[in-house]
């Protein structure tokens, strides 16, 4: 059995941490989405890897695109949000929107 | 294969989808458009759902679960105890959201998009009862979220609920991608995500990986659910988007959702439960518990807009339910099922104290069109019904008998007075908050009822429509019920507190 803290676990993390430095550094929104997606992404690199320790790679691909359809449609809906905010303020700079309240 | 008892498992969650997609369809080739028969179809197939729920009550009374397995790796969903109270909680406040949405959206844009998503959020909600493994209860938990971002948004014309649906949906995703994370993790060392399968595959690990696997796997569980659960420091989307949804989006998402996301972050805790004695789940709950309530009515305390408050409210609210399910969880060793049934009864209780309280909130500012407290200075002499019921749900909230906040909280505090020790001062904390509370659930009350003068506003008000009234009633009928005769609410709370106390603590 593996160790807690391989290569592949800490390679995982590691991106997660990245994906979460970028939604909490970055400004624009879609940089922030871009974020999420990072952060997706170590999830289903994760997956991958338990699947290939445990040689079950079959439940891991099922959990695999059925993440990835769902990290999708959370896009997809985030976008749509974006949209309506560039449409009401013109910017999509997310410490404008804390300012410009009201 | 559906056969025979298999039935009352799928049927539930096929009405509420099939319902969804009936309604959008309806909505959008019927004439005229918007109107009130979208909101109706999405009405009866609510009373549908709950009718089924209810007539499976006497099959899992006596604690076994009915279970279809759906394919031979054993993905199985299952009509546990505690999926038939989320789901009868859930479709309850439904009904009581669809019902009155009719009146309060009529000719609003939208109306089929608005009633399929309300439908798909409470199909996320008995979802996450049913799943058996975690990867199917994290997807009924996106359907739940995702439903959600759009509802909160659904004025989507002004500012502000765009602004908090944002803040909503890119918080409440980092936060189930967290979730996930935490899973994945629990998937590489147990090879399996079954709930009851993960305990033994665990039992492989090598004893000092496991207090470091536990700790990482459950902190990002708990980081990441507990974002929709509105713990503490992960709580800041929470007064925005509830207070800029429609109210009866409001009543639901405070009612039902966040506690939804809390069921979701127990039964993800339950593998990891006792495989260490390094972490004490239950005493990192009561703490985070502690801290929940006090900010949430500290910060309830400042607030001038009547939905921000009740918002702010449900975080303190959600502290009480947090701290009842840790008692059951145990401090140290051994926990206690009361602890169980007093957060669950919260869960019931409040789903019907808050949602009446937003329904109300709702039809003052439907009445008043301004959310601000202090211009609704003696609207509750112009509008009486609204406001003698606003005044008791706020009282139960408040945990006033003979209503039902009263009972959950005396099962609270006799669950942390059982344990005794550290468990005496949660529970003196909690009955501080509590006390706390009244700073800002009374003036509300006064500033409405029984203020002398009245606001620029309360002469010309709009009387608030007889389907939106009788809905109130519902909702204000159903907390003197459950608290004069808590047996009621028993019926489904006892059953599933027991079922949750047996996941923790097998014999």
């Amino acid at each position: 059995m593996t160790d807690l803290f391989s290569g592949y676990f800490t390679l995982c993390f590691g991106i997660l941490l990245l994906g979460l430095y970028s939604v909490i550094a970055q400004r624009n929104l879609i940089k922030i989405i871009i974020g999420i997606e990072i952060m997706g992404k170590a999830v289903i690199l994760n997956f991958i890897t338990g699947g290939f320790y445990q040689n079950n790679t079959g439940i891991a691909q099922a959990i695999v695109v059925t993440a990835i359809l769902i990290d999708a449609v959370i896009v997809a809906v985030i976008l749509a949000l974006i949209v309506n905010v560039f449409r009401l303020k013109r910017g999509i700079l997310a410490d404008r929107m804390a300012q410009l309240k009201g | 294969m559906i056969i025979g008892n298999g039935v009352w498992v799928i049927l539930p969650e096929f009405l509420l989808l099939f319902g969804a997609l009936t309604t959008y369809t309806f909505g959008k080739v019927g004439r005229p458009k918007g109107s009130w028969y979208t909101g109706g179809i999405a009405t009866l197939f609510a009373i549908a759902t709950l009718g089924v729920l209810i007539s499976a009550i006497p099959a899992v009374q006596g604690g076994e679960s009915l279970v279809v397995t759906l394919n031979p790796s054993g993905i199985a969903l299952a009509l546990t105890p505690l999926a038939l109270f989320l789901g009868c909680t859930g479709t309850a406040l439904l009904i009581i959201s669809c019902c009155y949405s009719i009146r309060y959206l009529e000719g609003g844009e939208g109306t089929e998009k608005y009633y399929a998503l309300l439908l798909l959020m409470a199909a996320g909600v008995l979802g996450i009862g049913l799943a058996q493994d975690l990867f199917n209860m994290y997807v009924f938990f996106e359907l739940m979220s995702i439903a959600s971002f759009p509802l909160v948004a659904y004025h989507t014309g002004t500012w502000e609920p765009i602004k908090a649906a944002t803040k909503y949906a890119i918080m409440s995703a980092v936060g189930s991608v967290t979730a996930l994370f935490g899973i994945s993790v629990l998937f590489v060392y147990a090879g399996t995500l079954e709930l009851n399968g993960i305990g033994p595959a665990l039992n492989l690990v090598a004893p000092a990986t496991m207090p470091g696997l536990v700790l990482i796997s459950g902190g990002l569980m708990i980081a990441g659910f507990g974002v929709k659960a509105a713990l503490v420091p992960l709580h800041t989307w929470l007064p925005d988007a509830h207070s800029a949804a429609p109210s009866g989006v409001s009543a639901m998402l405070s009612g039902i959702i966040i506690e939804a996301g809390f069921i979701a972050l127990i039964k993800a805790l339950i593998p990891l439960f006792g495989q260490t004695t390094h972490v004490s789940f239950g005493l990192v709950l009561a703490l985070l518990a502690v801290l929940t309530m006090c900010t949430g009515n500290l910060i309830a305390l400042q607030q001038r807009d009547l939905k921000r408050m009740l918002a702010c409210s449900s975080i303190a609210q959600v502290g009480y339910i947090m701290l009842g399910f840790a008692f059951g969880m145990g401090l140290y060793g051994q926990g206690t099922e009361l602890g169980f049934t007093g957060g669950l009864y919260h869960i019931l209780g409040h789903a019907f104290m808050k949602g009446g309280a937003f329904l109300c909130a709702g039809a003052l500012i439907y009445s008043i069109r301004t959310k601000n407290i202090d211009e609704m200075r003696g609207i509750g002499r112009v509008l009486p019904f609204v406001g003698i019921s606003y005044t008791l749900c706020i009282l139960a909230l408040n945990g006033m008998p003979p209503m039902t906040g009263f009972i959950s909280e005396i099962f609270i505090a006799r669950a942390g007075i059982d344990l005794g020790g550290v468990g005496l001062l949660f529970v003196s904390v909690m009955l501080a908050n509590i006390v706390l509370s009244i700073g800002y659930y009374v003036p509300s009350i006064n500033t409405i009822m029984f203020s002398e003068e009245q606001g620029v506003k309360v002469t010309g008000v709009r009387p608030v429509p007889r389907l939106m009234q009788a809905m109130i009633l519902v909702a204000t009928a159903l907390i003197i019920i459950l608290g004069i005769f808590p047996q009621v609410g028993l019926a489904i709370v006892s059953p599933a507190a027991a079922y949750l106390y047996h996941q923790f603590f097998p014999v």
